[in-house]
């Protein structure tokens, strides 16, 4: 495939670019773009072209991404050719020429289905991988196999490839190392499958458990019995033990009883009761003795005692005389203190008195008590008239503040202006106001018009046509663009035909001369043999043919007629030389006659060139007189303009512009009726607010005619009033309030001073009862109320004393009376003694008759107590001999001395009895329920002597064996028991037996990547050197070729050699045959060598396969002009074979190439131009 | 009316098998799977109020001795017998290789049928009689259903059988029968095992498999559990299924065709994602992601495997509980390589060699000898019985084949490139 044009459309800073790659040959084709020319976006226009727009590229800075556009013509080996154009879309990027899309898969029988990725690596080379590659045959030594192998691949680093492919597999996988992924999770693995044999649980372990559990519980079973056998056995001899001392007892009380005989039963108290009796008998009598002896002595001491009966009967009265006796001496005391008070309060009250009544005496006071009566009524009229008074004072001070208040906001209403009517200015403000900003509008309309007017002179000064006025220029009748194109058609028509007139006349000169050279080269030719002369020649050749067939067939002699025939030769070469000589003439005649009828023709071609050219020279006159013709009719559109024009194509480009122009002043003009419409409108709108203005009194001269002024002192004169109306009504509201104050506090006035007229009278009614002649004031009469109480009280105290006095009297009177009808009773002798004395002396003789009747009294109630004591003492005697009887009867003694004898027998008897049944009792708790009878049988079996020993063996046997038995076997079960519930079903195992799995899951994919790996390292270098086996020959061959001339025969071409270890390397010849390797070679000669074989293998391919173009990026920076020039040819040289696209930014390239152009098929596109 | 739950295949504590752990991964939502959706079973059965629970063989993994797997399962029998609710089990390949099935000790509610002959134990009170037979060894080859008991005229008659019936993709062909054989034996309901995958096999009468309960591995794909049957009268009324499953499985094939750039494979793997997430019942999610299509990210695809996996993962995760199981690059060019190169490029070549290279063990292993060190360090896990390690078939060398060439071409074209 070869790319026969490349359109940049719409791509970077290109529009409407075309590359023409329709050289004979595929060509190289240098393209040259100096910075910022574009070199770069034409080999992205390329790539873009081939396989689409990347998602994101630089080259949209002048062309959207959606105007971005390429296209290009490609034709393949088989001479099939494609148009198509590319679009940056996701989808139908391929387009026709027309637009229309195109099928992708019209592109394959050209594209091949070549990748970019491959494109790139086979079909291009740039000045980073040219470096990398020839940095890589060092590295590798110039290894043959992959420096061709990359070459071939168009790979700059082919060992980076393999060692990343074998770091991968060791990063993967060392068979003696730890760290790499496998190994790592190798061993994770290992451990987990440790940790899960350790978490999960064994079934043999589980059973081992359970039956270890079960033969341990079976075993305590039957330790546990035995062990309770042991223990009966054991309580069973300890039983025997005790019942064996027992029992001995038993038998030997039994036989005491024996002994003791017949036994008189008595009650179990009857020993008590014998003794209690005998001693009760005897404690009685002897209190007999006592009780009669003492009786006889009180009876005597009674008959001795006296005393005053009467008196007595009268204790009451005495006691009372000696009370009454006290109050009589105080009050006889405290008489004259009394009567000495009375007298001085009523003095008091007297002289009281007379502070408010002098015409009054004491006597006669009860006439003013009324007036206390009235006390709470004044003091209440006395505070009601502190109250009324202070609320009048308030009153009348509020009344004065009012009123001054009322007369300031009055004066203050009266001195302020009237409010004026401001609506109708507002109004016509805010009319003026939606208007908005006339002012600027009109400047900026203005100015626009002004600037514009400028702008198009200008341009219209610029053009080919200078105007200085617009409007001649707006009134010019030009002619129409379709006049102007009919115009240039008809002169390109005429460029048209003069040109082919010119081509056929220059053809047909060429043709004349060349024929007029032929019939000169012809006539040069020499003689034309004639047909007399082949006649002849023929003649002579059938002689000699008839003499040899003479003597071949016929045997003939015929030396003779040979010699005739020819004497110098033999007869067969004599015919043989005739037979040529023969056709040479026919030959001639043929050829010659060629020469004859060409001459003739050649005398007619002339003529008929001549002929053309005749006719050729009219038409051109012809074409003249018409060209003429046009330029007058062209002249004369324009004349109505006064302009001489200039070619119609130029004049086309001016009427666009003038149009432009013209529509610009169009624009212009309507700017300006729009201004005329504004100023009116302003006018009209200023007036509307003067007027208003005037209409309320505000006259202003304005230095200023703009709208904004006067609205803005509009706009602060509406303030103004708004702000005096808002104030007036303020004070208005201030004064109404005041009136309404000034109101209230003249009513309070007047109700207060009514309230005062109306005490005063209340006032006077409650003094009226106390008589006073003159007016009082309030604390006055206060005053004298208070001292009309004092006066009452004191009067009052007199009463009282005058009561106690009087009383005194009474008592001392009764008192005596009282005492002497008692003396008159009990003692007359004592009736002449004071009063005082006589009732301390009755005192006296009534304490000594109380101390003999009390005497008296108590030595009666002893004697009777005695006598009571005597007869109870003789009763208890009598008792205690009757039971004394009773006992002895029971008994059977006769006499109370026999009672002891038969009282210890019997005592005894029951000793014996309660032991046997302790003893009986003791056995039976100790057997458990045996009988005595069953108890005395098995002690009867054993020995009593052995039971200790038997205990302790029994004891040791439990103690020392069984007991551990069961301690032991129960510690097993115990443990069993716990491990067996440790075994839960824990899910333990499960999980890390999961996290097994999720190692193994890792551990087979990097395993399968290792393998990956591995196996595509082996397979890249064992194709390697297969490649290089099946190549090195034919590809070194022609590599030998460009590397002599890439190094200009510095080096003479390529070899191979070996190496130390025997792998084939590349070397290079020197002129004198000695070899260098490749280490030796500089860097620049080993990037020639990459060059070389990359060069080689493309070559190699051609015979292969559907060429491509190689696209070749600036290669030559680093190269000296020698080299570049070297290389320049080696590309052109290719390039006969193979489109070889060159693309540089470096002009030097370029004029190397113009030097190389007489010798090379170098292509040249200059994007700058 | 009486209802009872038909699982079979619970493999009680096998591990999920090939999910690798990473970062991001659910490894919590996941854990003991197997036994959550068992847990999740008698969960069911105790709220549903069952009558009965039949388990049709393969209750435990084969290869699983963790003893401690047969007590979780007694203990979970102890619930359902509080419950009341009995369970009849026949014994599979799978629990004739587990010695746990023989030792364990069962609830007096669990009856496991004998494996010497059929077994049919019948519930008077329900008028049900079950019939079955356990497996005697780890292969029965031979027909069991011919031995089953004639159906009892007066009783609604169950079939416990542990089968692929004539045989199931992937199970192995024990205790064959046909399903006319098992139609023509009169019982109302065939409660069958063996194959993991649900089936309804006939409806009249009903043959059933269940399915496992679990999803195990990547071919274990889609909603799991249990069948409810309801019947009164003597007659299924109803037939459902019910979800126990933890986590689902599930493979996303994904065509690439139109995605031109990362950010279109990323935004359709997301897109792909969370249909899945719609299908799986707001459960946690194992994916294998499968991309193909003749894509134009295909050499950007191959190139960096690892790291479009990593981003595949990040996706996976933000999305919530989903692990990414495999991812699997089977993307191919818009072009083929080989029509394009010619026959004698290096990488032409390359690629003709490795498509006529000979690849079988042995000649990979002498091609790459470190393989043989690789493999002896392996643990033997590694080749399950499923998906055996260095796998030498057609379709396995196929895949190998291209993968390298991918790997190959990508590297070289990267490196050749000015890119």
């Amino acid at each position: 495939m070869r790319l026969n044009r490349l359109d940049l459309k719409a791509f970077g800073p290109f529009t409407g670019r075309t590359l023409v790659f329709d050289s004979k040959d595929p060509g190289l084709h240098i393209i040259f773009g100096p910075n910022e020319a574009g070199k770069s976006s034409a080999l992205r226009a390329l790539k873009a072209l081939l396989y689409g727009f990347p998602q994101q590229t630089p080259d949209n800075f002048l062309h959207n991404y959606d105007q971005l556009l390429v296209g290009g013509g490609l034709e393949n080996r088989n001479g099939d050719k494609i148009y198509f154009q590319r679009r940056k879309k996701r989808i139908g990027d391929i387009i026709d020429e027309l637009g229309n899309p195109l099928d992708s898969k019209k592109l394959l029988p050209f594209l091949h289905g070549v990748d970019p990725e491959v494109f790139e690596s086979l079909y291009g080379i740039d000045h980073d991988s040219l470096i990398r590659g020839g940095e890589e045959i060092l590295a590798q030594k110039g290894e043959v196999g992959q420096a061709l192998f990359a070459a071939g691949a168009g790979i700059t680093s082919l060992r980076e490839v393999i060692d990343q492919l074998e770091k991968e597999a060791s990063d993967l996988f060392k068979s003696a190392g730890q760290l790499p992924e496998i190994n790592k999770s190798i061993r994770r693995f290992k451990e987990l499958k440790k940790e899960t044999k350790d978490a999960s649980l064994s079934i043999r372990e589980w059973q081992s458990h359970q039956t270890i559990l079960k033969r341990a519980v079976a075993e305590r079973t039957s330790l546990e019995k035995k062990r309770e056998d042991r223990h009966k056995e054991l309580r069973h001899l300890e039983r025997l033990e005790q019942a064996i001392p027992e029992l001995a007892s038993l038998k030997a009380r039994q036989e005491q009883l024996q002994a003791l005989g017949e036994v008189i039963v008595l009650s179990p108290d009857f020993e008590e009761r014998h003794q209690q009796v005998g001693q009760k008998m005897r404690a009685a009598q002897s209190q007999l003795q006592k009780d009669s002896d003492r009786l006889e002595h009180i009876r005597k001491n009674r008959g001795a005692v006296s005393f005053n009966k009467a008196l007595l009967d009268n204790t009451e009265l005495v006691d009372d005389f000696h009370q009454r006796l006290g109050e009589y001496r105080k009050g006889q005391k405290d008489k004259p203190q009394i009567n000495g008070m009375r007298i001085s309060l009523r003095r008091e009250a007297a002289l009281l008195l007379n502070q408010v009544r002098p015409d009054l005496r004491l006597e006669d006071i009860d006439i003013l008590r009324p007036v206390l009566g009235k006390k709470k009524t004044i003091q209440s009229l006395a505070t009601r008239y502190e109250v009324i008074c202070q609320q009048l004072k308030q009153a009348e001070k509020q009344n004065k503040t009012t009123t001054q208040e009322l007369e300031r906001t009055k004066k203050i209403l009266a001195d302020s202006a009237k409010v004026r009517d401001f609506q109708p200015l507002h109004q016509a403000v805010k009319v003026a106001r939606k208007a908005g900003d006339i002012d600027s509008e009109l400047i900026q309309g203005r100015n626009e018009v002004e600037q514009g007017k400028r702008e198009c002179l200008t341009k219209l000064k610029r053009s080919a046509f200078p105007f200085i006025e617009l409007t001649p220029f707006m009134e010019l009748p030009l002619p129409l663009p379709e006049t102007v194109r009919k115009f240039d058609k008809k002169y390109s028509d005429l460029t048209e035909e003069d040109r082919e007139l010119e081509k056929e006349q220059k053809m047909s000169e060429g043709e004349l001369s060349s024929a007029t050279a032929e019939i000169k080269k012809a006539e040069y030719g020499g003689n034309i043999p004639s047909e007399e002369d082949l006649a002849l020649g023929r003649t002579k050749r059938e002689q000699g043919w008839k003499l040899l067939r003479e003597q071949w067939l016929d045997g003939k002699d015929v030396t003779a007629e040979s010699a005739n025939y020819n004497a110098e030769k033999s007869l067969p070469d004599a015919y043989e030389e005739d037979v040529v000589h023969a056709d040479f003439i026919a030959d001639r005649l043929r050829r010659e006659a060629d020469r004859v009828a060409g001459r003739a023709t050649l005398r007619a071609q002339v003529e008929t060139m001549e002929d053309i050219l005749g006719n050729n020279k009219t038409r051109r006159e012809a074409l003249n007189q018409r060209k003429l013709s046009l330029d007058t009719a062209w002249s004369k559109t324009w004349q109505p303009t006064g302009i001489s024009p200039l070619t119609p194509k130029e004049m086309g480009g001016w009427l666009v512009e003038a149009d432009k122009i013209r529509y610009t002043v169009a624009e212009i003009l309507k700017k300006e009726a729009i201004i005329v419409r504004n100023d009116s409108r302003r006018e009209s709108l200023k007036g509307a607010v003067l007027k208003e203005l005037e209409a309320i009194g505000f006259i202003q001269s304005h230095t200023d005619d703009t709208l904004g002024s006067i609205l803005a002192f509009a706009e602060a004169t509406v303030e103004k009033l708004e702000r005096e109306k808002l104030q007036h009504g303020k004070i208005k509201e201030q004064s109404e309030k005041a009136q309404q104050t000034f109101n209230q506090t003249a009513g309070d006035c007047t109700s207060c001073r009514e309230d005062l007229v109306k005490w005063q009278e209340q006032w006077e009614e409650a003094l009226d009862t106390l008589g006073l002649t003159s007016v009082v004031t309030v604390p006055e009469a206060l005053d004298l109320i208070e001292i009309l109480q004092n006066c009452f009280d004191r009067v009052k105290e007199t009463d009282d004393l005058r009561k106690r006095i009087d009383g005194i009297d009474r008592d001392a009177a009764e008192l005596t009376e009282d005492v002497n009808h008692l003396l008159h009773k009990v003692a007359p002798n004592k009736l002449k003694l004071p009063l005082d004395q006589a009732i301390l002396q009755l005192r006296t003789m009534l304490s000594h008759a109380q101390k003999g009747s009390a005497l008296s009294d108590k030595l009666s109630e002893e004697f009777d107590t005695l006598q009571l004591e005597v007869a109870t003492a003789e009763r208890t005697v009598q008792i205690a001999n009757e039971e004394m009887g009773e006992l002895l009867q029971i008994a059977r003694c006769k006499k109370p001395e026999e009672m002891a004898a038969v009282i210890t027998r019997f005592v005894e008897h029951q000793r014996l009895l309660e032991k046997i049944s302790d003893t009986g009792a003791n056995l039976a708790r100790i057997g458990l329920g045996l009988s005595i009878e069953e108890l005395s049988g098995q002690a009867a079996k054993v020995n009593a002597d052995d039971l200790p020993h038997r205990f302790e063996s029994l004891r040791r046997e439990i103690d020392e064996r069984i007991n551990p038995d069961i301690n032991a076997v129960s510690q097993v079960i115990g443990e069993q028991t716990t491990q067996l519930a440790a075994m839960d079903g824990s899910g333990r195992g499960a999980e890390i037996a999961e996290k097994m799995e999720q190692e193994l899951a890792r551990i087979r994919r990097l395993a399968e990547r290792y393998v990956q790996t591995k196996l595509a390292s082996r397979i890249l270098q064992r194709e390697i050197e297969r490649y290089r086996e099946k190549h090195q020959d034919p590809v070194l061959k022609i590599a030998s070729r460009y590397f002599a001339d890439l190094t200009m025969n510095s080096l003479k071409g390529l070899k191979t050699d070996v190496d130390d270890k025997g792998d084939p390397i590349l070397v290079g010849i020197r002129s004198d045959d000695t070899w260098i390797t490749v280490d030796g070679m500089s860097d620049g000669t080993r990037d020639q060598l990459y060059l070389a074989l990359r060069l080689a293998t493309l070559e190699s391919l051609l015979d292969k396969g559907e060429p491509f173009p190689f696209i070749v990026d600036d290669i030559l920076i680093n190269f000296d002009d020698d080299r570049s020039r070297a290389t320049l040819q080696a590309l052109a040289e290719l390039g006969t074979k193979n489109q070889i696209i060159l693309f540089t930014h470096h002009r030097q390239i370029m004029e190397e190439a113009k030097n190389l152009q007489s010798s090379k098929e170098i292509h040249l596109h200059d994007l700058s131009a | 009316m009486f209802r009872f739950l038909h699982t079979a295949d619970i493999h009680l504590d096998s591990p999920l098998k090939g999910l690798e752990i990473h970062e991001d991964a659910p490894v919590e939502t996941i854990r003991g799977a197997t036994r959550r959706a068992f847990d999740n079973l008698i969960d069911l059965a105790i709220e549903e109020k069952i009558d009965f629970v039949l388990i049709s063989g393969d209750l435990y993994d084969g290869d699983w001795k963790d003893y401690n797997t047969g007590l979780f399962f007694a203990g979970r029998m102890g619930r359902l017998d509080k419950a009341g609710i009995r369970v009849f089990i026949i014994s599979g390949n799978h629990d004739a290789a587990s010695q746990i099935t023989r030792v364990m000790p069962l609830p007096a509610n669990v009856t496991l049928l004998s494996a010497t002959s059929p077994q049919s134990v019948k519930l008077e009170e329900l008028g049900v009689i079950i019939h079955g037979q356990s497996y005697p060894s780890r292969a029965v080859t031979e027909n069991l259903v011919s031995q089953y008991p004639r159906p009892d005229p007066h009783s609604f008659n169950i079939g416990l059988l542990h089968s692929s019936l004539t045989g199931r993709e992937g199970h192995e062909n024990y205790a064959p029968c046909t399903i006319d054989e098992l139609k023509s034996k009169g019982y109302d309901y065939w409660a069958l095992g063996h194959v993991h995958q649900r089936e309804i096999v006939s409806k009249d009468p009903w043959i059933v498999f269940p399915g496992n309960i679990q999803g195990r591995h990547i071919k274990e794909t889609g909603p799991k559990g249990t069948t409810l049957v309801t019947v009164e009268d003597g007659q299924i009324v109803k037939v459902v299924e019910h979800n126990l499953d933890i986590l689902r499985w599930a493979i996303c094939r994904l065509d690439l065709s139109e995605c031109e750039e990362s950010d279109h494979v990323y935004e359709a793997v997301r897109q792909i994602f969370l249909q899945e997430l719609d299908l799986a019942d707001g459960k946690p999610l194992a994916l294998r992601l499968v991309l193909t299509g003749k894509s134009p990210v295909h050499a950007q695809l191959l190139d960096r495997t690892a790291e479009w996996i990593e981003e595949f993962r990040g996706i996976a995760a933000s999305l919530g509980d989903v692990w990414l199981e495999k991812v699997q690059f089977q993307t191919s060019r818009k072009v083929l390589f080989e029509n394009i190169i010619g026959e004698d490029t290096p990488v032409a070549g390359l690629l003709q060699s490795i498509k006529t290279l000979e690849l079988d063990s042995n000649t990979l292993f002498s091609l790459v000898p470190e393989l043989n060190l690789l493999k002896s360090k392996l643990p033997a896990e590694i080749h399950s019985t499923s998906e055996p390690f260095l796998d030498t078939s057609p379709e396995k060398i196929r895949e190998l084949r291209t993968a390298v060439e991918e790997l190959l071409t990508a590297r070289l074209l990267r490196h050749g490139g000015s890119r």
